[in-house]
Parts: structure tokens; sequence; C-alpha cells
């Protein structure tokens, strides 16, 4: 009987283990839609126009809006390389929960193009960049931060944003005593 | 010139023999039926089961090879062929050997189109890309494939839905409108 029981934990376990599996498989996507859209099979290269919408699953969610991009397969065409898109353009990304259970949203703007590298999973935004986080669910004391700079970087692994020659305003209370705005 | 080689039926023999047709009429909701035509005691028509068709370039290059394993109705004078359950092969177009599988055929020759209108799945033979589709023309003219009817392509990690794709094998490309496309990571 103590056998049977064990057996059914076990069951449970791996059952339950497949599924999880099974989902994370499920997220690994990357979804585009447009209005036009040209295929060179001989390249394996997507070129998206008018109304472009780049939808990246996983932890830290992002999307991507742009009136061009173009999508590189990999040499077997099996999955996604690399993607550019081309501006003015938006991205928007909301972030897994941190140690603390806190969401954030950040909504960047770039006036040239911005690049997804798969290996990697990071948006670089170029020209004018700007992006500001919100600290989720938004109320009018929710802490705010706004940074602009020629390039941005957002790790959708980490959800991290870096930048280079960047300018950051801060509102709110973010745990850090400083506040105010840096150069 | 193209050149049209019937193999494999008497009825395909007599095909490749026919006269010019009078009148091309160039839509496929009239090509093979007699709307509009006076019946006469001549039928032009000619029904058989089993039967392939190739059709070769003036060099005697095979372009596309039709097999057709269910029956199939010749129209002398509107230069018709319709088939059902059929493997159409498309030979070295775009760099590729494709294939499709489809339970009907409508091959007209004057119009110079290839349709496809139960669907078919179309496939490039090394397994890289392909098309689903509930409607599929093949233009022989400019040697285009159109996929419509809710169509999907498939790649070997992804796929595309859109409202049509226009596969062009000259240019060696796909274009679509109002795609949503999903790829693997």
């Amino acid at each position: 009987m103590k056998r049977l029981w064990w057996a059914g934990w076990a069951l449970i376990v791996i059952v339950g283990a497949m599924a999880w599996g099974q989902a994370q498989k499920r997220t690994r996507t990357a979804e585009v839609s447009a209005d036009d859209m040209v295929f060179k099979w001989e390249t394996n290269q997507f070129e998206f126009t008018g109304n472009c919408v780049l939808e990246v699953s996983g932890p830290n969610q992002a999307t991507i809006a742009a009136p061009r991009m173009s999508v590189q397969l990999t040499a077997d065409g099996r999955s996604i390389k690399f993607l550019k898109a081309t501006g003015p353009l938006r991205t928007t990304v909301v972030t897994a929960p941190d140690s603390q259970g806190v969401k954030r949203r950040i909504v960047a703007t770039a006036a040239q193009y911005a690049t997804y590298v798969e290996a990697d999973q990071v948006v670089e935004m170029v020209g004018d960049a700007q992006a500001d986080i919100i600290t989720l669910p938004e109320k009018p004391d929710s802490p705010k931060a706004h940074f602009s700079g020629d390039v941005l970087r957002l790790s959708l692994k980490s959800g991290e944003l870096s930048a280079k020659r960047v300018r950051i305003r801060m509102e709110g209370e973010f745990g850090a005593p400083e506040q105010g705005e840096r150069q | 010139m193209l050149v049209i080689v019937a193999a494999g039926a008497v009825a395909l023999v007599w095909w490749a023999q026919r006269p010019a047709p009078k009148e091309t009429g160039g839509e496929w909701s009239h090509a093979g039926s007699n709307a509009g035509k006076p019946a006469t005691s001549a039928s032009p028509s000619v029904e058989a089961r089993g039967g392939e068709i190739e059709q070769k370039d003036h060099a005697g290059k095979v372009l596309w090879k039709l097999k057709i394993t269910g029956t199939f109705t010749t129209d002398k004078n509107l230069g018709t062929v319709r088939g059902k359950d059929v493997q159409w092969d498309l030979v070295k177009a775009g760099g590729k050997d494709w294939r499709a599988v489809a339970p009907e055929v409508q091959v007209d020759y004057s119009a110079k189109r290839i349709r496809f209108p139960s669907g078919a799945r179309v496939a490039a033979l090394d397994g890289a890309v392909s098309f689903e589709a509930g409607q599929v023309e093949y233009q022989m003219d400019n040697g285009k494939l159109i996929c419509s009817g809710q169509p999907t392509m498939r790649l070997r990690g992804s796929y595309v839905r859109a409202k049509e794709f226009v596969v062009d094998m000259q240019r060696r490309l796909v274009s679509a409108r109002r795609v949503r496309a999903v790829y693997a990571r």
C-alpha cells in the first residue's frame, strides 16, 4: 500500500514536470504581425512593412511596434536569430515580479531603429532613445523613472535596462535615498 | 513554346493532339462546364480513370508532372482537364522541387492555370517550406503559386498565417498581406 502511495506521488511529479516542460516550450515564441510580408527562402529572411508588431513571450514580455521590421532566421530555418525594427518605434516590456513580487512596465521609444538578438535576448534601441519605468500596479504615487540617451539596452532575460550617455529623472520611492536628476 | 506530352492513358494522348481552343473564356468557373454552349452529339468530353500529364519546355526539360489516380475528364473545346486525387510535381522551380497533393485539380491550358479548388498541401521536397490552403492556383505563364482560403505557410520551426500567399518561383520569394508569423526561439 505504501509503495502504491509513493508510486502515485511519483506519477504526479512526473506528469507535473511534463506539463511544466510543455508550458515552457509553448511560451518560447516570437510573433510578428504586419500589413505586408516578403519571405526570401534562399536567405531565410523576412521583411515586414506596415503596422509591424513583435511580441516576445517569456518571463519579461516585450512588444515592439514599428513601421518596418526584418527577421533573420537561423541557417537551418528552425528559429529566429535576429530582428531589426526601423523607427520610429515603441517598445513595451512588462517585467517578471522581482524578489519582492514587484512588476514594472518599461515603455521606450527610439527614433532610428531597434535590434533584437535571440542569443542574448537583448533589445537595443538607437537614436534619441527614451524610456519610462513605472512600478505596477500604477497609482498616482507610483515610483517612476525617465531615461533618455543615445542607446538603450533592455534585457528580456533579466528585465534590466542599461544606457549609454544617459540622463535619468526619478520620481517617487525606489528604495534608494537619492532622487532627482543625473547626467 | 511549350510542348504538352500526354502519357499513361488513351484520353490524354487524344488530349495532346487536340486543336487550339476556339474560346478561351479565362474564368475557371466557366471553363470545364458547358454553360452557354450548345450541346452537340459529338461531345468533346472524355472521362477516364488514372493518368499522367507532363509539361515540358522547348528544350524538352520537364516543368511539371500531374499524376491523377482518381477519375479525370478532358474537354477538347474548352481546353481543360479535371481530375480527382492528384499529385502534382513542379520541377526545379525557384531552385526547389515542389509537390502538391490535392483531392481535385483543374487544368486550363487556355488561361494557363492549374487550380486546386478543394485545397492542397504544397511542399518543397527539401522540407524547408510548405503551404496548406483552401484554394491553390499555379499560373503557368508567370510561375506564381497563389495560396488562398485561410492559408498557412510552414517552415521548419515557424509558421505564418495570412490572407493570401503569392509564391514567386522566378524571384524565389513569398509575399503576403495581413500576416501573423510565429517563430520558434
